[in-house]
């Protein structure tokens, strides 16, 4: 009897001794793991940072005026190219279409065209 | 119990340690020895179990709750509004400056700093030309110099460029090592030098916002933390490319530019020219580094009338319909008061003010007296030094004695030299109904109670002065067709050598628009300019500042959302009607 329950006690020993081999063995490998993450981490937040500048860097009112210069057909917008309100829209000049009919749209562009002629 | 030693008189089955128990045979002689032997080695082994959980129990408590930093180094991670995690900004040793839209002005980024190691160089001077190819900015014999040495340690250069640290490591020279530290960047380079100031290469603020700040932005909370400012980038631009244009133009020496906005005392632009890069400080000069909005005081000269008029017509001295006579120049002390544009008949205010009548401004101060100027003046905060969020502001140079003389040439702007930034608030107030302005470089600073200092009807009336200026008057040039510009010209001759410079002017133009309800003030310096073939050799503010304002106003007027409106309908022209009241014919009301 009493040599049953030391043999029981010494295999829980040698279990236990083992699981808890296993289970920080496992501890230590998931802290190299999060540890190689984390260095992951602070590296690309490091690149974020340095985006960040690079994206304020290129994006220069300078440089940006001279590209817009170079590639769009864009101005400084004109006063008259501004609607401020509606009390501003100029009349459409057009009858109530039928009920049921659909509204025909104008584009905003020509529209600015007319408004400055 | 089978590890009990046992003393052989005794039965196997008796507890030898309770010798009560069984009431039986009392303990003597050898027995009894043995027994107290037993029991010592019993406590003996149960104080060295006992030590050993103890230090067990330490250890536990060492590693899980004091000892933490055995973990890895974590990354910092920032809570998002729907509570997930997400990688935030690295937790840099300085925070981040940004504008009111939050693009960056400046920041920190991790660069490596070069440093050798010559006692293991196998051959300092080849590696001096080696780095010298890669470093050109570093003098060669500087580099051999360093390199002859015999220490272990030398700094060769702080904060690489990532391709230069590339070409470096490419050399593969021992001896030659890295050390990553933080530098601190400004992306837009001189672009608002003159807000942001610079640091030292340790990163401590020595100038500008990074100066006054600098304990707040040495000592960020977090990754996110940073130090928004009022400033518009775009609105910056604009001002300093117009003022550069206009410097080159008129071959000026320096130039100067601030945008006000009247009802929150924020400033949106402050551009000086010439100006440096922040990211090189040491390679500016002096006089690049001088802030001429707030470091520099100057006599404004007739952009002063805006103020000596608000302040006879708000202390009563005159009305709008009144005027005095400027037929003749005024003779105070050893001083005769002229003319630029004399007219040489009675002037009504408006007319006085559209003319930049120096008599007349003259006459209307004496009406006031010196007690109400100092007054009215000091109101304005014209007086003291101004305050704003900048190591570098200048007090105003008072008069060393303000008597009678002193008021009739300060009443033109002459004898009180205050900053732009000065002329900048003043002007505020003046349009925006009389509520004190106290500029602020910060979104949201904290708020300052709004103290009124100016009647509502002066402001009302002297904002309709300022729109007949640029309607009809000096000011022609500075209109930006559908933003109502108003504003008053000055050209003023510096003070040299005990007298004033006729060919060293300094003009300015101090405008508001809208004028219907005026929510920004643009103000133009611009330091000696020169008259060109354009101008017929003159310099005057008309034709060198007005037509700054007239084009930084059409540019960041779309930017900040004001409506254009038709300058010429019935219901802008009513709201700023000004009876001119002129005893001249052909001059009709406007």
């Amino acid at each position: 009897m009493r040599r049953s329950i030391t043999m029981a006690i010494l295999v829980l020993a040698v279990a236990a001794a083992f699981g808890l081999y296993q289970m920080s063995n496992e501890v230590r490998r998931l802290e190299r793991e999060l540890g190689r993450h984390n260095d992951v981490l602070l590296r690309e937040q490091a690149a974020i940072q340095v985006l960040r500048a690079e994206w304020a860097y290129l994006n220069r009112p300078e440089v940006l005026q001279r590209l817009s210069g170079k590639f769009l057909p864009l101005e400084p917008l004109a006063p008259s190219q501004v609607i401020a309100s509606l009390s501003e829209l100029p009349e459409r000049g057009l009858v109530d279409p039928a009920p049921g009919m659909k509204r025909p749209m104008r584009r905003p562009a020509t529209f600015v065209a007319e408004y400055r002629r | 119990m089978n590890g009990l030693p046992r003393t052989p008189n005794q039965p196997a089955s008796g507890d030898p340690y309770g010798p009560d128990t069984d009431g039986a045979v009392p303990l003597q002689g050898a027995a009894m020895q043995s027994v107290a032997a037993c029991r010592l080695r019993v406590s003996l082994i149960a104080l060295a179990f006992g030590a050993l959980f103890t230090v067990l129990g330490a250890r536990l408590v060492d590693v899980t709750l004091i000892n933490a930093s055995l973990e890895p180094t974590l990354a910092r991670t920032a809570r998002t509004s729907d509570g997930t995690a997400a990688i935030g900004l690295p937790h840099m040793s300085r925070a981040s400056i940004v504008d009111r839209n939050g693009a960056l002005l400046a920041t920190n980024i991790n660069a490596a700093s070069l440093y050798a190691n010559p006692s293991i160089m196998p051959n300092p001077a080849e590696a001096a030309e080696a780095l010298h190819g890669i470093l050109p900015d570093i003098e060669l014999n500087r580099l051999r110099r360093k390199l002859r040495t015999k220490s272990q340690f030398v700094w060769l250069k702080r904060g690489l460029t990532p391709r230069q640290q590339a070409a470096v490591n490419g050399l593969g020279i021992p001896g030659l090592e890295f050390q990553e530290e933080e530098r601190r960047i400004y992306p837009y380079g001189a672009l608002a030098a003159h807000v942001l100031g610079f640091t030292s290469i340790d990163n401590n603020g020595i100038a500008g916002v990074e100066k006054t700040f600098d304990g707040r932005l040495s000592h960020p909370k977090s990754g996110d933390d940073q130090l928004v400012l009022s400033i518009d980038i775009r609105l910056q631009h604009a001002v300093r490319e117009e003022l550069d244009e206009a410097r080159r133009t008129f071959k000026a020496i320096g130039a100067a530019g601030l945008v006000l906005d009247v009802a929150n005392s924020q400033v949106l632009a402050l551009v000086s020219l010439p100006d440096f890069d922040p990211n090189l400080p040491r390679d500016a000069t002096k006089e690049a580094l001088f802030n001429r909005v707030t470091l520099g005081v100057y006599e404004m000269g007739s952009t002063f009338k805006t103020f000596t008029t608000a302040m006879a017509l708000d202390s009563g001295a005159v009305r709008m319909t009144g005027g005095y006579d400027a037929t003749k120049p005024l003779r105070a002390a050893r001083f005769i008061i002229r003319d630029y544009h004399a007219k040489r008949r009675w002037l009504s205010v408006p007319e006085i003010y559209m003319y930049s009548s120096n008599i007349g401004a003259a006459k209307m101060a004496a009406a006031v007296g010196t007690a109400g100027q100092q007054e009215f003046l000091g109101r304005l905060g014209l007086l003291k030094k101004p305050s704003i969020e900048l190591p570098e502001v200048s007090a105003p140079i008072l008069p060393s004695q303000w008597h009678e003389i002193e008021t009739l040439t300060i009443a033109f702007g002459h004898g009180l030299s205050v900053s732009i930034l000065q002329m900048a608030s003043a002007a505020a107030t003046v349009v925006n109904g009389g509520m004190q302005v106290q500029p602020t470089l910060l979104l949201d600073p904290v708020a300052k109670p709004q103290r009124r200092v100016l009647d509502r009807k002066t402001s009302d009336q002297v904002r309709r002065l300022m729109r007949l200026v640029v309607a009809q008057g000096t000011g022609r040039r500075a209109a930006a067709p559908g933003y109502v510009v108003g504003g008053k010209t000055g050209t003023a001759e510096k003070a040299k050598d005990g007298g004033y410079d006729r060919e060293a002017l300094l003009t300015s133009f101090v405008g508001a628009f809208p004028m219907t309800t005026p929510r920004y003030v643009v103000v133009v310096m611009l330091d000696e300019p020169r008259g060109n073939r354009q101008t017929k050799g003159r310099a005057t503010a008309s034709l060198t500042a007005a037509p700054v304002v007239g084009r930084i106003v059409s540019r960041i007027a779309p930017l900040l959302g004001v409506a254009p409106v038709d300058e010429d309908s019935d219901a802008i022209r009513e709201k700023l009607k000004v009876r001119i009241n002129s005893r001249d014919p052909r001059v009709a009301t406007f």
